[in-house]
């Protein structure tokens, strides 16, 4: 017989990690159920972590989307691959940590430009989460930075890492453009000890979904707490309009399907894979899928297309590298209200320039001194800088025929571009060039990277009414009672920072909507168990 | 070490029948599952001729000997196992020293073996590729790159290399050279 839960997440990622967390904090008791496509992937494995140093291969990359798998339809080629880790703790295992709020006018995009959307909070309701996302995520960063004003009181926990010496070449181009120079805000969750493995972190220093819910499955109070690897959920199931009652998964190693029921259900499968479960729970009293019936569920997809500026100083007397292999200079001089109508854009240094692999040309036989000359030759700097996209109705995922290799339906993404995003990226694009150019570079290029998964929200996105989103100001779907969507599809813009810390916030925000008493009663039925299927 | 660059070998090379013979290109296997102490010296010898010849440690590998063990470790307790790898480095490494002499056989290994890229499918391709190249990598993630930049611009200051972890006992040191506004960037661009 079936175990009933209280709630049943959807997806293992950091969405669905912190709403466990949160809701296990209130009553260790809690019964809860967490499905994931994807395998458990074993963290800080000294072998894994040498065989990365040494290949660069990470043993996880056989969790990402394979090349051709999905398509694109539209004027751009959608970046799918190298987006997205579907495994337990979902794509916090590759993140980079960047740790941004939003600001107060990316939830008044549409009132401010006409274009993309209004979300149906402000920035003021989210503040308290943002500090607390900041703390469990163990957030450094300098509060003195201009664009944290907003901060009424709030300190970072934190102090941020220090501008390196090949920062600043930068950072003085800056000064003489009126670019205010700040620290990249890092989710460091423990103290940091090494430089440049941070996709595969040998101590477990940078934050990941994946290492708190081995934490929480180890603790153990929480004797109701099972997460189920290789079990994509294939379908939700109403019993009526506005009740959920069932969802269903695919047990990738037996191939039977399995229902699970339970009195709250949220979906935390990301971008892509909400939207899609969404769509295929069709039933009779939801013929186009939950939550679909005024066609919006997939639409208004958007992500961060990259610019980018290059340049090359001929000598580098101090044979500087990128020796945190992290970022640590950006500014969010342009990521300000004047820059909105353009489309906003965050600036950062290209975290991997300049550098010379010096492993490579010790393996090609160069010699000390060939290799000391290459280091202080010709180097090739580049400032990065992500552009705010503003969603369209007609973009949109949509489900193609066939599975991928963990039973996650295909999909197909139609992208088109803004009418006139020629004319504002260019524009951009100035504003970023006499950085390059100020800093003594010569041989400029500017470049400008088609949006892909990474930061990919806005496919269930919230509103306030069923006309105007898929979810409610709370992330619940519109006309059910107990269904969320907690993920990046829930948000109406993507700004033009990344996307997981306001994801968080909105995480424990959602967290105290359901501990609120509303809906999401611990299931009085549920037995003292503890599993973790991988 | 000369900076005399050795010219390359034929490849294959003549005269060392074990380095030349042929094998699978993928990692050889071994009747062994453990390493033997002479073993593990020839392996601990290569190494520590790698920071002699390129001068990436200030004095000798011995600082380094604590990570190398615990690399070679997972590399031998952890499959895929490197065991067999290690076994033919040991029988190649033998060869080179009785025919070429010691010197002349690491500078050959380090900056002249002629070894091509791609698939390794000699003995002597298996040594290069699976342990002198891997061992390169573990040199200069665990000893930083200050042996190639001038002491003027590096002393008393991190140089580490991706990959490095700092010890606990040392963890208020800086992990990279930062950014000194005072000293000024410009400046330090050309050398001033």
């Amino acid at each position: 017989m079936s175990r009933h839960y209280g709630y049943v997440l959807i997806g293992s990622g950091v969405a669905a990690v912190t709403l466990a967390r949160q809701l296990l904090g209130q009553d260790r008791s809690t019964s809860i159920l967490i499905l994931e496509a994807g395998p458990r992937v074993p963290r800080g494995v000294r072998r894994s972590w040498w065989d990365y140093v040494l290949t660069e291969r990470k043993p996880y990359d056989f969790c990402y989307d394979i090349p051709g798998e999905n398509s694109t339809t539209g004027d751009i080629k959608w970046g799918y691959e190298g987006a997205r880790v579907m495994a337990y703790g979902g794509s916090t295992g590759h993140w980079g940590a960047w740790a941004l709020r939003y600001k107060p006018e990316d939830f008044e995009l549409y009132t401010n430009t006409g274009e993309g959307a209004d979300w149906p909070i402000g920035y003021a309701d989210l503040d308290p989460y943002y500090q607390q996302a900041e703390d469990y995520m163990s957030v450094c960063g300098d509060t003195s930075e201009s664009w944290n004003a907003i901060r009424a009181h709030q300190p970072f926990p934190r102090p941020p890492f220090g501008w390196t010496e090949a920062d600043g070449l930068m950072v003085e181009s800056f000064a003489k453009h009126g670019i205010e120079p700040g620290f990249m805000p890092i989710a460091r969750y423990r103290k940091c000890m090494t430089t440049g493995t941070c996709k595969y972190c040998p101590i477990g220093s940078r934050y990941t979904a994946h290492d708190v819910l081995d934490e929480l499955l180890d603790d153990p109070r929480h004797v109701n707490l099972e997460v189920r690897c290789l079990a994509p959920v294939t379908r939700l199931v109403a019993d009526r309009k506005a009740h959920i009652a069932a969802a269903e998964y695919l047990d990738t190693r037996t191939g039977d399907t399995v229902s699970v029921t339970a009195d709250t259900f949220v979906v935390a499968g990301g971008t892509y894979e909400s939207p899609k479960l969404l769509m295929r729970s069709k039933s009779q009293f939801w013929p186009e899928g939950i939550g679909n019936d005024t066609d919006l569920v997939g639409r208004h997809i958007v992500s961060h297309s990259f610019l980018r500026v290059s340049g090359t100083i001929p000598v580098n007397r101090r044979r500087w590298v990128q020796e945190f292999d992290f970022p640590t200079l950006m500014s969010r001089t342009f990521d300000a209200p004047q820059y909105q109508e353009d489309g906003k854009i965050f600036i950062f240094k290209n975290r991997a320039l300049p550098n010379v692999d010096i492993a490579k040309l010790m393996k090609q036989g160069r010699t000390r001194d060939q290799i000391r000359a290459t280091l202080s030759g010709p180097m090739t700097f580049e400032l990065q800088a992500f552009y705010e996209e503003k969603g369209q109705h007609r973009n949109r995922l949509t489900e193609r025929p066939g599975t991928n290799r963990f039973g996650l339906p295909l999909m197909t993404m139609n992208y088109l571009r803004e009418p006139n995003f020629a004319e504002r990226t260019a524009r951009q694009l100035e504003l970023m060039k006499p950085v390059i150019q100020d800093m003594g570079c010569g041989d400029i290029k500017t470049f400008v990277d088609d949006p892909g998964g990474h930061h990919a929200s806005g496919t269930c996105r919230m509103g306030e009414t069923p006309e105007q989103g898929v979810t409610d100001k709370d992330m619940k779907v519109f006309g059910t009672d107990n269904l969320y969507v907690c993920s990046n599809a829930a948000f109406p813009t993507c700004a033009a920072v990344n996307p997981t810390l306001t994801l968080t916030a909105l995480t424990l925000r959602l967290a105290e909507h359901l501990l609120g008493g509303a809906v999401g009663q611990p299931a009085n039925e549920a037995q003292p168990i503890q599993v973790m299927t991988i | 070490m000369s900076e005399t660059v050795t010219p390359a070998i034929p490849y294959p090379p003549v005269g060392l029948p074990i380095a030349a013979s042929r094998v699978d290109a993928n990692l050889l296997d071994h009747e062994d599952d453990f390493l033997s102490a002479p073993a593990r010296g020839t392996l601990w010898e290569i190494f520590v001729e790698i920071g002699r010849a390129w001068g990436n440690v200030p004095r000798d590998s011995a600082g380094l000997r604590s990570t190398w063990l615990e690399f070679i470790e997972a590399k031998t307790k952890s499959p895929p196992s490197y065991i067999g790898e290690y076994a033919n480095a040991v029988s190649v490494m033998q060869e080179l020293i009785a025919v070429l002499g010691r010197e002349q056989a690491y500078h050959m290994l380090f900056f002249g073996s002629g070894v091509p890229d791609g698939p390794p499918v000699t003995r002597l391709a298996h040594l290069k590729k699976y342990v002198v190249d891997e061992f390169i990598v573990v040199q200069i993630t665990a000893s930083g790159f200050r042996g190639f930049v001038d002491s003027q611009f590096s002393s008393n200051r991190p140089l580490n290399y991706a990959g490095f972890i700092r010890g606990s006992r040392y963890n208020e040191q800086p992990m990279a050279r930062l950014y000194d506004p005072a000293a000024g960037a410009t400046h330090a661009r050309e050398g001033k």
